[in-house]
């Protein structure tokens, strides 16, 4: 069973687990990858980062935006950049394990019915 | 909050549409997040890093949307917007800082899975029911003598935590013992809340040791199972973290799945295997036990296995009552009277229901609505809270659950907005009504202070609305026969001249 509040953490650590990143772009990459149907609110974003972050499920350093992939004007700015740790890793494992058995519940449901009618 | 008029210059006015500004001020990204920083309730440094990532959140989005052809301050004024209010926004990031393990800051619902209503479904069992343990060990814990029970504590803020510690064991005449490694770490900061050195930093005024504690623990934010706690082992008082303790009270329970399994019959007639029906049950409960500290779900401290129809808990003792309480209602899933909460069953039948809580703390909401006179017909040991979806789960017949409804609805509102709250703590103020209106709350250290009316916050205990900028704030513990009566009144703000003089 997975409520939103995990969903949204599994989001994020698993496209934490292809690569540190940082929050804006986390919520592109979140829009990105589901085709504009997830979006991953900053003010829902950040403070999941502060709490995954002090359950030591990533962890985060700040660094000047590089040349190469900034934007006109925040070069030199500072981003904070954020990496799963093992123990998120792990976290990940479990959420992954728990969707996969939400989905089998769901399609067991879903999977019935036309069966059904199609066989009357 | 960012549309307000009328607020602080260093407030931003931010017009609905968030382009036609007109003659109000243009937006400023400091100014939001000057009015973001005031409002967390976290240690400096952590509001500056806060404050910092947002600012080039916001930089970088105003970058974006002027690339699209936006003017910069409407621009600013949309990425300011995409962050929502600040206030609820501060609210999220002190409940992050404060209770790291806890999810409440999802209440949100991102992906739309309402966590409590699929708590609510699956807990909808009904009928009186029971899952004894199969065997226990479990070490003996020693209970505080009476002279620490009857210890009153008052220091100043500045008192060192050595001091303070030692002064306890001489209050109480027992021996001290502090287990420095284990409290520095609390709160992961650099800078150790819990140093010998260190100043405790709250004022205390005749205090139990819980009750002071509590206090202590809140104004480090960090809550009892990440905090400060203590016990008396072999006639010493041991202060040491929550955690250290939790890991010395683990204890193995078994528990009988078969009544719990045979409940859910049906599920396997229709061709659920035993197994996803086991897996079934761990998962409610790590769902709804204390969640953060299920191995399951990446904690350390709680762990389950099962063997056939036995399970085995790993747990902290002061977890097992909780999922003995979730087994047990399980075990009578299926069972004659089975329904929805609230619906379809007689008014006498016994119903469980959960009710999830938007603006306030569940755990502190259930300790108050036990003082309630008009819930008193209720068994409490058959209610609990749950952290993790911030819910009161409660099995009572149906006309005691909506009485527990309502007193719910009461309790659980938003803070007032314009209000500056000074929060009442103590088992032994006194409410007076004013001669000037409005009433008059005496602490123990004899301050008086006026207030216009009380309000309900089970989170902070209750709260006075001070007249004018002369309230005092006054830490105290919360007094429930008060909130008792103004529940009975059943009304969440209580006119002064209903309250007892």
């Amino acid at each position: 069973m997975l409520t939103g509040n995990e969903s949204a953490e599994l989001v994020v650590l698993s496209l934490l687990a292809e690569g540190e990143s940082y929050g804006y772009q986390l919520t592109k990459d979140a829009a990105g990858r589901s085709e504009g149907h997830l979006r991953l609110t900053p003010g829902v974003l950040y403070p999941l980062l502060r709490q995954l972050e002090n359950e030591g499920l990533i962890t985060s350093s700040w660094d000047a935006v590089r040349a190469e992939d900034s934007d006109e004007g925040a070069e030199g700015r500072k981003r904070k950049w954020y990496r799963l740790s093992p123990k998120g890793k792990r976290r990940l494992g479990q959420r992954v394990a728990a969707y996969e058995s939400l989905r089998k519940v769901i399609d067991a449901f879903v999977g019935v019915r036309p069966r059904e009618e199609g066989s009357r | 909050m960012i549309a307000r008029p009328g607020q602080a210059a260093h407030e931003v006015s931010i017009p609905s549409d968030g382009r036609s500004l007109g003659a109000e001020a243009p937006p400023s990204i400091a100014g939001w997040l000057h009015a973001l920083s005031r409002r967390m309730n976290v240690p400096a440094s952590e509001r500056k890093a806060v404050c910092d990532e947002l600012d080039a959140h916001l930089r970088q989005r105003v970058q974006e949307l002027m690339l699209c052809g936006m003017l910069e301050v409407a621009a600013t004024a949309d990425a300011i917007e995409e962050l929502g209010d600040a206030e609820e926004l501060a609210k999220r990031y002190t409940q992050a800082y404060t209770h790291p393990r806890r999810r409440r800051i999802m209440q949100i619902g991102m992906l739309g899975i309402a966590g409590a209503a699929v708590v609510t479904a699956i807990v909808s069992l009904s009928g009186p029911g029971s899952v004894i343990p199969a065997s226990a060990f479990q070490p003996a814990r020693e209970e505080p003598p009476a002279a620490l029970r009857d210890v009153k504590i008052t220091a100043d803020l500045s008192l060192r935590w050595d001091d303070f510690f030692q002064a306890i064991g001489k209050g109480a005449t027992l021996p001290v013992f502090v287990h420095w490694p284990q409290l520095q770490t609390l709160g992961g900061s650099d800078a150790p809340t819990f140093s010998p050195d260190n100043g405790i930093g709250v004022d205390l005024q005749g205090f139990s040791l819980d009750a002071a504690i509590m206090l202590l623990n809140d104004h480090a934010n960090l809550n009892a199972d990440s905090g400060l706690a203590y016990r008396v082992q072999d006639g010493r008082i041991v202060f040491s973290s929550q955690a250290f303790f939790d890991r010395q009270e683990t204890v193995l329970v078994t528990y009988d799945l078969s009544a719990a399994i045979a409940a859910r019959q049906t599920d396997i007639d229709a061709g659920a295997t035993t197994q996803e029906v086991v897996d079934s049950i761990k998962q409610l409960v790590t769902t709804l036990v204390h969640p953060e500290l299920w191995a399951d779900n990446g904690g350390e401290l709680a762990r389950m296995q099962t063997y056939g129809a036995k399970l085995f808990v790993s747990a902290p003792s002061r977890l097992q009552p909780k999922v003995q309480w979730v087994l047990s209602e399980m075990a009578t899933a299926g069972r004659k009277g089975d329904a929805a909460p609230g619906t379809g069953a007689n008014a006498g039948d016994m119903q469980v229901r959960v009710f999830p809580l938007k603006h306030v703390a569940a755990s502190n909401t259930l300790r108050v609505i036990k003082e309630l006179h008009s819930l008193q017909p209720l068994d409490f040991t058959k209610a609990t809270s749950d952290t993790g979806t911030n819910s009161i789960i409660v099995q009572a017949p149906a006309e005691l659950l909506a009485r527990v409804g309502a007193a719910l609805d009461a309790i659980d509102q938003p803070p007032a907005q314009d209000r500056k709250p000074v929060s009442v703590f103590d088992p032994r103020f006194q409410i007076r009504a004013s001669g000037e209106g409005g009433l008059v709350i005496r602490a123990s250290d004899g301050t008086e202070f006026r207030c216009e009316e009380l309000n309900l916050d089970p989170e902070a205990g209750m709260q006075g609305v001070p007249v004018g900028e002369g309230g005092k704030k006054v830490p105290m513990l919360g007094d429930l026969p008060i909130l008792s009566n103004m529940f009975t009144n059943r009304a969440r703000t209580v006119p002064l001249r209903e309250l007892p003089r």
